[in-house]
Protein backbone atom coordinates (compact mmCIF):
# COMPACT_ATOMS: atom_id res chain seq x y z
CA UNK A 1 0.00 0.00 0.00
CA UNK A 2 1.17 3.37 -0.84
CA UNK A 3 1.88 5.52 2.07
CA UNK A 4 -0.38 8.20 0.84
CA UNK A 5 -3.13 5.39 0.55
CA UNK A 6 -2.75 4.45 3.93
CA UNK A 7 -2.80 8.01 5.43
CA UNK A 8 -6.06 8.54 3.94
CA UNK A 9 -7.33 5.03 4.73
CA UNK A 10 -6.44 6.29 8.46
CA UNK A 11 -7.98 9.89 8.52
CA UNK A 12 -11.18 7.77 6.94
CA UNK A 13 -11.05 5.38 9.55
CA UNK A 14 -10.31 7.74 11.93
CA UNK A 15 -13.22 10.03 11.09
CA UNK A 16 -15.34 6.76 11.26
CA UNK A 17 -14.18 6.25 14.53
CA UNK A 18 -13.90 9.34 16.72
CA UNK A 19 -17.59 10.18 18.01
CA UNK A 20 -18.06 13.29 16.05
CA UNK A 21 -15.87 15.09 13.57
CA UNK A 22 -17.11 17.83 12.44
CA UNK A 23 -17.54 18.58 8.10
CA UNK A 24 -17.50 22.22 8.57
CA UNK A 25 -14.44 22.94 11.21
CA UNK A 26 -11.07 23.02 10.23
CA UNK A 27 -8.23 22.92 12.57
CA UNK A 28 -7.02 26.54 12.98
CA UNK A 29 -4.46 28.34 10.52
CA UNK A 30 -1.86 29.21 12.84
CA UNK A 31 -0.19 31.17 10.11
CA UNK A 32 -3.13 33.35 10.06
CA UNK A 33 -2.91 35.61 13.22
CA UNK A 34 -6.84 36.57 13.35
CA UNK A 35 -8.25 32.88 12.33
CA UNK A 36 -5.69 31.42 15.24
CA UNK A 37 -6.95 34.86 17.19
CA UNK A 38 -10.53 33.58 16.91
CA UNK A 39 -9.88 30.47 17.86
CA UNK A 40 -8.32 31.42 21.39
CA UNK A 41 -11.20 33.99 21.25
CA UNK A 42 -13.38 30.46 21.26
CA UNK A 43 -11.00 29.32 24.03
CA UNK A 44 -11.87 31.81 26.05
CA UNK A 45 -15.41 32.10 25.83
CA UNK A 46 -15.09 35.91 25.69
CA UNK A 47 -19.03 36.25 24.17
CA UNK A 48 -20.58 34.27 27.13
CA UNK A 49 -19.63 37.43 29.50
CA UNK A 50 -18.94 39.98 26.86
CA UNK A 51 -22.32 39.78 25.01
CA UNK A 52 -25.08 40.79 26.61
CA UNK A 53 -28.41 39.04 25.81
CA UNK A 54 -30.10 40.87 23.32
CA UNK A 55 -27.09 43.62 23.35
CA UNK A 56 -24.26 43.72 20.28
CA UNK A 57 -22.02 41.22 20.09
CA UNK A 58 -18.81 41.99 22.73
CA UNK A 59 -20.49 45.64 23.46
CA UNK A 60 -20.73 44.53 27.00
CA UNK A 61 -23.74 45.33 29.69
CA UNK A 62 -23.85 41.35 30.92
CA UNK A 63 -25.16 42.05 34.43
CA UNK A 64 -22.81 39.50 36.76
CA UNK A 65 -24.71 38.84 40.07
CA UNK A 66 -21.87 37.97 42.98
CA UNK A 67 -22.06 38.19 46.87
CA UNK A 68 -19.93 41.19 46.49
CA UNK A 69 -22.06 43.40 44.01
CA UNK A 70 -23.56 43.45 40.55
CA UNK A 71 -20.70 43.76 38.02
CA UNK A 72 -21.30 44.85 34.32
CA UNK A 73 -18.97 43.63 31.55
CA UNK A 74 -16.93 46.12 29.68
CA UNK A 75 -17.42 46.63 25.81
CA UNK A 76 -14.54 44.97 24.00
CA UNK A 77 -15.30 45.95 20.45
CA UNK A 78 -12.74 47.82 18.57
CA UNK A 79 -14.55 51.37 18.94
CA UNK A 80 -12.03 53.90 19.84
CA UNK A 81 -13.76 55.81 22.69
CA UNK A 82 -15.78 53.02 24.35
CA UNK A 83 -14.07 49.88 23.51
CA UNK A 84 -10.57 48.90 23.44
CA UNK A 85 -9.74 50.32 19.92
CA UNK A 86 -7.32 53.08 20.97
CA UNK A 87 -5.28 50.15 23.25
CA UNK A 88 -1.68 49.15 22.33
CA UNK A 89 -0.08 45.73 22.14
CA UNK A 90 1.06 46.64 25.88
CA UNK A 91 -1.85 47.89 26.97
CA UNK A 92 -3.92 44.70 26.52
CA UNK A 93 -1.46 42.33 27.51
CA UNK A 94 -1.12 44.40 30.72
CA UNK A 95 -5.05 44.30 31.12
CA UNK A 96 -4.85 40.28 30.51
CA UNK A 97 -1.59 39.36 32.26
CA UNK A 98 -2.11 41.98 35.49
CA UNK A 99 -5.46 43.03 35.86
CA UNK A 100 -4.58 46.67 35.03
CA UNK A 101 -6.34 48.80 33.13
CA UNK A 102 -4.38 51.81 30.96
CA UNK A 103 -4.64 54.15 33.08
CA UNK A 104 -3.18 52.11 35.91
CA UNK A 105 -6.65 51.05 37.97
CA UNK A 106 -7.15 47.82 38.97
CA UNK A 107 -9.51 45.87 37.18
CA UNK A 108 -12.38 43.53 39.55
CA UNK A 109 -11.30 39.70 39.15
CA UNK A 110 -14.59 38.71 38.06
CA UNK A 111 -12.40 39.71 35.00
CA UNK A 112 -10.69 36.20 34.95
CA UNK A 113 -7.09 37.72 34.25
CA UNK A 114 -6.18 35.53 37.15
CA UNK A 115 -5.81 32.78 34.59
CA UNK A 116 -5.22 34.89 31.51
CA UNK A 117 -2.03 35.78 33.34
CA UNK A 118 -1.13 32.01 32.19
CA UNK A 119 -1.75 32.61 28.31
CA UNK A 120 1.13 33.04 25.87
CA UNK A 121 2.29 36.53 24.73
CA UNK A 122 1.33 34.79 21.24
CA UNK A 123 -1.88 33.65 21.97
CA UNK A 124 -2.75 37.04 23.75
CA UNK A 125 -1.54 38.90 20.48
CA UNK A 126 -3.66 37.07 18.22
CA UNK A 127 -6.21 37.23 20.11
CA UNK A 128 -6.17 41.17 20.15
CA UNK A 129 -5.65 40.98 15.65
CA UNK A 130 -8.63 39.09 16.03
CA UNK A 131 -10.80 41.72 18.35
CA UNK A 132 -9.46 44.68 16.18
CA UNK A 133 -11.74 42.43 13.32
CA UNK A 134 -14.53 42.68 14.80
CA UNK A 135 -17.16 45.52 14.40
CA UNK A 136 -16.75 48.47 16.66
CA UNK A 137 -20.28 49.24 18.90
CA UNK A 138 -20.42 52.53 20.55
CA UNK A 139 -21.73 52.14 24.12
CA UNK A 140 -20.29 52.84 26.78
CA UNK A 141 -19.40 50.97 30.10
CA UNK A 142 -22.24 51.23 32.72
CA UNK A 143 -20.33 51.50 36.38
CA UNK A 144 -20.53 48.41 38.85
CA UNK A 145 -22.87 48.20 41.44
CA UNK A 146 -20.92 46.87 44.48
CA UNK A 147 -21.29 47.05 48.25
CA UNK A 148 -19.16 48.55 50.21
CA UNK A 149 -15.42 48.10 50.57
CA UNK A 150 -15.84 46.10 47.30
CA UNK A 151 -16.89 49.47 45.56
CA UNK A 152 -12.90 51.15 46.30
CA UNK A 153 -11.31 49.50 43.64
CA UNK A 154 -7.80 50.47 45.40
CA UNK A 155 -8.49 47.68 47.87
CA UNK A 156 -7.94 45.31 45.13
CA UNK A 157 -4.37 46.24 44.96
CA UNK A 158 -4.55 44.34 48.20
CA UNK A 159 -6.59 41.85 46.63
CA UNK A 160 -3.79 41.01 44.17
CA UNK A 161 -1.36 40.58 46.74
CA UNK A 162 -3.13 38.10 48.69
CA UNK A 163 -5.11 35.84 46.21
CA UNK A 164 -3.25 36.70 42.40
CA UNK A 165 -0.31 34.35 41.68
CA UNK A 166 1.07 36.13 38.15
CA UNK A 167 3.76 33.16 36.99
CA UNK A 168 3.27 32.39 33.76
CA UNK A 169 2.28 29.10 32.48
CA UNK A 170 5.29 26.51 33.00
CA UNK A 171 5.23 23.47 31.20
CA UNK A 172 5.83 20.03 33.26
CA UNK A 173 8.82 18.95 31.98
CA UNK A 174 7.85 14.87 33.18
CA UNK A 175 4.37 15.43 31.52
CA UNK A 176 3.74 14.77 27.85
CA UNK A 177 2.62 17.33 25.23
CA UNK A 178 -0.76 16.70 25.71
CA UNK A 179 -1.03 16.92 28.99
CA UNK A 180 1.02 20.12 28.87
CA UNK A 181 -1.95 21.75 26.22
CA UNK A 182 -4.25 20.60 28.57
CA UNK A 183 -2.81 22.20 31.45
CA UNK A 184 -2.37 25.41 29.44
CA UNK A 185 -6.28 25.50 28.19
CA UNK A 186 -7.60 24.59 31.11
CA UNK A 187 -5.24 27.04 33.68
CA UNK A 188 -5.48 29.42 31.15
CA UNK A 189 -7.73 30.47 28.18
CA UNK A 190 -10.26 27.86 29.16
CA UNK A 191 -10.26 29.72 32.71
CA UNK A 192 -12.40 26.39 34.12
CA UNK A 193 -10.86 27.18 37.89
CA UNK A 194 -13.09 30.43 38.28
CA UNK A 195 -16.23 28.52 38.45
CA UNK A 196 -14.89 25.15 39.29
CA UNK A 197 -13.35 25.96 42.53
CA UNK A 198 -14.24 27.30 45.74
CA UNK A 199 -12.87 30.59 46.79
CA UNK A 200 -12.28 32.46 50.06
CA UNK A 201 -14.07 34.89 52.06
CA UNK A 202 -12.75 37.52 49.49
CA UNK A 203 -13.59 35.94 46.31
CA UNK A 204 -9.83 34.66 45.59
CA UNK A 205 -9.98 31.11 44.16
CA UNK A 206 -8.46 28.61 46.62
CA UNK A 207 -5.47 27.64 44.56
CA UNK A 208 -4.77 24.53 46.94
CA UNK A 209 -8.51 22.79 46.01
CA UNK A 210 -8.45 23.98 42.62
CA UNK A 211 -11.18 22.59 40.38
CA UNK A 212 -12.39 20.74 43.54
CA UNK A 213 -15.78 22.35 42.85
CA UNK A 214 -17.93 25.11 43.94
CA UNK A 215 -20.71 24.69 46.37
CA UNK A 216 -21.71 28.92 45.68
CA UNK A 217 -20.76 29.33 41.77
CA UNK A 218 -22.09 32.29 39.69
CA UNK A 219 -25.94 32.82 40.09
CA UNK A 220 -26.38 30.17 42.92
CA UNK A 221 -25.26 27.40 40.81
CA UNK A 222 -23.39 24.19 42.61
CA UNK A 223 -20.69 23.89 40.39
CA UNK A 224 -18.96 19.96 39.83
CA UNK A 225 -15.69 19.52 40.82
CA UNK A 226 -13.35 18.42 38.08
CA UNK A 227 -10.49 16.31 40.04
CA UNK A 228 -10.76 12.65 39.88
CA UNK A 229 -11.44 12.60 43.62
CA UNK A 230 -14.17 9.69 44.06
CA UNK A 231 -16.97 11.96 44.76
CA UNK A 232 -16.84 14.29 41.67
CA UNK A 233 -18.83 11.94 38.76
CA UNK A 234 -16.57 12.81 36.44
CA UNK A 235 -14.64 10.47 37.48
CA UNK A 236 -16.65 7.91 37.13
CA UNK A 237 -16.92 8.70 33.23
CA UNK A 238 -14.86 7.13 30.45
CA UNK A 239 -12.98 9.56 28.15
CA UNK A 240 -15.27 9.32 25.49
CA UNK A 241 -18.33 10.40 28.27
CA UNK A 242 -15.67 13.05 29.16
CA UNK A 243 -15.32 14.33 25.19
CA UNK A 244 -19.05 14.55 25.06
CA UNK A 245 -19.86 16.39 27.64
CA UNK A 246 -17.68 19.37 26.76
CA UNK A 247 -18.04 18.90 23.15
CA UNK A 248 -21.89 18.71 22.86
CA UNK A 249 -23.24 18.59 26.53
CA UNK A 250 -24.20 15.40 26.77
CA UNK A 251 -23.77 13.82 30.24
CA UNK A 252 -23.65 9.50 30.44
CA UNK A 253 -27.36 9.40 31.69
CA UNK A 254 -28.48 11.52 28.33
CA UNK A 255 -28.88 14.57 30.22
CA UNK A 256 -27.66 17.37 28.71
CA UNK A 257 -25.80 20.50 30.61
CA UNK A 258 -27.30 24.21 30.47
CA UNK A 259 -26.94 26.58 32.96
CA UNK A 260 -23.61 28.49 32.64
CA UNK A 261 -21.73 25.25 31.53
CA UNK A 262 -24.34 25.50 28.12
CA UNK A 263 -22.52 28.67 27.41
CA UNK A 264 -19.14 27.21 28.07
CA UNK A 265 -19.75 24.28 25.59
CA UNK A 266 -21.75 26.99 23.21
CA UNK A 267 -19.48 29.42 22.91
CA UNK A 268 -16.39 27.74 24.00
CA UNK A 269 -15.54 23.69 24.31
CA UNK A 270 -17.84 23.16 21.45
CA UNK A 271 -15.99 24.77 19.03
CA UNK A 272 -12.48 23.32 19.95
CA UNK A 273 -10.58 20.59 18.06
CA UNK A 274 -10.79 17.35 18.61
CA UNK A 275 -6.89 17.07 19.90
CA UNK A 276 -7.26 20.27 22.27
CA UNK A 277 -10.32 18.10 23.95
CA UNK A 278 -8.64 15.10 24.26
CA UNK A 279 -5.91 17.08 26.05
CA UNK A 280 -8.09 18.74 28.35
CA UNK A 281 -9.27 15.36 29.42
CA UNK A 282 -5.97 13.97 29.79
CA UNK A 283 -4.95 16.80 31.92
CA UNK A 284 -8.08 16.63 33.98
CA UNK A 285 -7.27 13.02 34.22
CA UNK A 286 -4.34 13.50 36.09
CA UNK A 287 -4.49 17.37 37.52
CA UNK A 288 -3.97 17.43 41.04
CA UNK A 289 -0.09 15.66 40.60
CA UNK B 1 -56.32 21.80 74.31
CA UNK B 2 -53.74 19.04 74.01
CA UNK B 3 -54.56 15.89 72.16
CA UNK B 4 -52.76 12.62 73.71
CA UNK B 5 -51.67 10.08 71.09
CA UNK B 6 -53.13 6.51 72.55
CA UNK B 7 -50.43 4.36 71.28
CA UNK B 8 -52.40 1.31 73.18
CA UNK B 9 -54.56 1.77 70.17
CA UNK B 10 -52.02 0.25 67.83
CA UNK B 11 -50.75 -2.87 67.80
CA UNK B 12 -46.99 -3.44 67.25
CA UNK B 13 -47.76 -5.00 63.79
CA UNK B 14 -49.91 -2.59 63.26
CA UNK B 15 -47.28 0.28 63.76
CA UNK B 16 -44.66 -1.90 61.39
CA UNK B 17 -47.37 -2.52 58.55
CA UNK B 18 -48.11 1.33 58.58
CA UNK B 19 -44.06 1.79 58.67
CA UNK B 20 -43.69 -0.18 55.53
CA UNK B 21 -46.25 1.05 53.79
CA UNK B 22 -45.28 4.27 54.33
CA UNK B 23 -41.91 3.41 53.37
CA UNK B 24 -43.63 2.55 49.66
CA UNK B 25 -45.60 5.21 49.80
CA UNK B 26 -42.85 7.72 50.33
CA UNK B 27 -40.75 5.83 47.98
CA UNK B 28 -42.95 6.13 45.18
CA UNK B 29 -43.74 10.02 45.71
CA UNK B 30 -40.39 10.85 46.38
CA UNK B 31 -39.00 9.58 42.36
CA UNK B 32 -37.75 12.95 41.45
CA UNK B 33 -37.07 14.25 45.01
CA UNK B 34 -40.80 14.39 45.49
CA UNK B 35 -42.48 15.84 42.53
CA UNK B 36 -46.24 16.10 42.62
CA UNK B 37 -48.12 16.78 39.65
CA UNK B 38 -47.46 18.05 36.57
CA UNK B 39 -44.07 19.02 37.51
CA UNK B 40 -43.28 15.30 38.00
CA UNK B 41 -44.96 14.83 34.83
CA UNK B 42 -42.71 16.48 33.01
CA UNK B 43 -39.87 15.43 34.68
CA UNK B 44 -40.63 11.98 33.42
CA UNK B 45 -40.83 13.37 30.29
CA UNK B 46 -37.36 14.83 30.63
CA UNK B 47 -36.18 11.40 31.72
CA UNK B 48 -37.59 9.39 29.32
CA UNK B 49 -36.15 11.78 26.34
CA UNK B 50 -32.88 11.73 28.11
CA UNK B 51 -32.95 7.57 28.40
CA UNK B 52 -33.69 7.63 24.18
CA UNK B 53 -30.84 10.28 23.93
CA UNK B 54 -28.41 8.16 26.08
CA UNK B 55 -28.96 5.18 24.41
CA UNK B 56 -28.24 7.01 20.95
CA UNK B 57 -25.22 8.43 22.48
CA UNK B 58 -23.75 4.66 23.65
CA UNK B 59 -23.92 4.05 20.13
CA UNK B 60 -22.42 6.96 18.70
CA UNK B 61 -19.79 7.14 21.51
CA UNK B 62 -19.38 3.21 20.54
CA UNK B 63 -20.03 2.12 23.48
CA UNK B 64 -22.94 -0.06 22.54
CA UNK B 65 -23.52 -1.93 19.29
CA UNK B 66 -23.95 0.94 16.42
CA UNK B 67 -28.09 -0.43 15.25
CA UNK B 68 -29.62 2.94 13.61
CA UNK B 69 -32.97 0.93 13.64
CA UNK B 70 -32.75 1.88 16.93
CA UNK B 71 -31.30 4.87 17.23
CA UNK B 72 -34.96 5.59 14.58
CA UNK B 73 -37.10 4.44 17.31
CA UNK B 74 -35.66 6.71 19.86
CA UNK B 75 -35.89 9.58 17.52
CA UNK B 76 -39.48 8.67 17.17
CA UNK B 77 -40.00 8.78 20.93
CA UNK B 78 -38.28 12.44 21.11
CA UNK B 79 -40.04 13.66 18.37
CA UNK B 80 -43.18 12.23 19.66
CA UNK B 81 -42.20 14.51 23.00
CA UNK B 82 -41.85 17.60 21.48
CA UNK B 83 -45.44 18.55 21.41
CA UNK B 84 -46.34 17.20 25.18
CA UNK B 85 -43.40 19.91 26.22
CA UNK B 86 -45.77 23.11 26.46
CA UNK B 87 -48.22 21.07 27.75
CA UNK B 88 -46.36 20.13 30.41
CA UNK B 89 -45.26 23.71 31.71
CA UNK B 90 -48.23 25.59 32.78
CA UNK B 91 -48.14 29.44 34.03
CA UNK B 92 -45.77 29.76 36.69
CA UNK B 93 -45.61 26.11 37.65
CA UNK B 94 -43.00 26.34 39.57
CA UNK B 95 -43.30 23.87 42.75
CA UNK B 96 -40.50 22.34 43.97
CA UNK B 97 -38.80 20.33 43.21
CA UNK B 98 -39.26 21.54 39.84
CA UNK B 99 -35.70 23.31 38.09
CA UNK B 100 -37.62 25.22 35.83
CA UNK B 101 -36.91 29.06 35.34
CA UNK B 102 -39.25 31.84 35.72
CA UNK B 103 -38.03 32.93 32.41
CA UNK B 104 -39.99 30.24 30.44
CA UNK B 105 -42.98 32.25 31.01
CA UNK B 106 -41.42 35.71 30.34
CA UNK B 107 -39.87 34.10 27.25
CA UNK B 108 -42.68 31.39 26.21
CA UNK B 109 -42.84 32.16 22.13
CA UNK B 110 -38.74 30.81 21.92
CA UNK B 111 -39.56 28.32 24.78
CA UNK B 112 -42.23 26.66 22.91
CA UNK B 113 -40.06 27.17 19.32
CA UNK B 114 -37.39 25.27 21.28
CA UNK B 115 -39.75 22.57 21.88
CA UNK B 116 -40.85 22.44 18.00
CA UNK B 117 -37.67 22.26 17.34
CA UNK B 118 -36.69 19.49 19.56
CA UNK B 119 -39.00 17.44 17.49
CA UNK B 120 -37.78 18.80 13.88
CA UNK B 121 -34.46 17.89 14.60
CA UNK B 122 -35.29 14.11 16.29
CA UNK B 123 -37.66 14.00 12.95
CA UNK B 124 -34.54 14.53 10.55
CA UNK B 125 -32.82 12.11 13.21
CA UNK B 126 -35.43 9.18 12.29
CA UNK B 127 -34.73 10.05 8.86
CA UNK B 128 -31.03 10.11 8.59
CA UNK B 129 -30.93 6.55 10.93
CA UNK B 130 -33.04 5.15 8.28
CA UNK B 131 -30.63 5.84 5.96
CA UNK B 132 -27.90 4.37 8.08
CA UNK B 133 -24.84 6.46 7.42
CA UNK B 134 -23.12 6.94 10.61
CA UNK B 135 -21.73 9.75 10.60
CA UNK B 136 -24.58 11.51 9.06
CA UNK B 137 -26.96 9.82 12.14
CA UNK B 138 -23.48 10.92 14.20
CA UNK B 139 -23.82 15.15 13.26
CA UNK B 140 -28.04 14.83 13.01
CA UNK B 141 -27.15 13.55 16.98
CA UNK B 142 -25.53 16.35 18.11
CA UNK B 143 -27.51 19.21 16.48
CA UNK B 144 -30.26 17.56 18.31
CA UNK B 145 -28.62 17.47 21.38
CA UNK B 146 -27.69 21.48 20.78
CA UNK B 147 -31.54 22.02 21.32
CA UNK B 148 -31.55 19.75 24.38
CA UNK B 149 -28.42 22.09 25.87
CA UNK B 150 -29.41 25.53 24.76
CA UNK B 151 -33.30 24.82 26.39
CA UNK B 152 -31.36 23.76 29.28
CA UNK B 153 -29.19 26.38 29.38
CA UNK B 154 -32.18 29.14 29.29
CA UNK B 155 -34.69 27.69 31.35
CA UNK B 156 -33.24 25.18 33.63
CA UNK B 157 -31.24 25.55 36.90
CA UNK B 158 -29.83 21.89 37.23
CA UNK B 159 -30.25 21.44 41.36
CA UNK B 160 -26.81 18.79 41.90
CA UNK B 161 -28.11 16.22 44.34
Amino acid sequence: MKPSTLKALTILSSMLISPITWADKDTPEVSDPVKSGEYIFNMGGCSSCHTAKEGKALAGGLAMETPFGVFYTPNITPDKETGIGDWSDEDFIRAMTKGEAPDGSHYYPTFPYTSYSKMSRHDLLALKDYLNQQTPVVSENRPHDLSFPFNLRSLMGFWKMVNFDETPFVPDKDKSQVWNRGAYIVNGPGHCGECHSPRNLIGGVKSEEALAGNLEGPEGEKVPGLTMAKENRVSQWSDEDLLFSIQIGMTPDGDFLGGSMGHVIENSTGKLSQEDLKAIIEYLRDSES
Amino acid sequence: MKTTFNTHLFSKQALSALFIVGTIFTGTVFSHGGATGVVKERMELMKEVGDNMKQVGAMVKGQAPFDSMTIAKNAKSISDAGPHITKLFPNDSLHKPSEALPAIWEEWDQFSALSDKLSDEANKLQEVAQGGDKRAITMQFAKLGKVCSGCHTDYRKKEEK
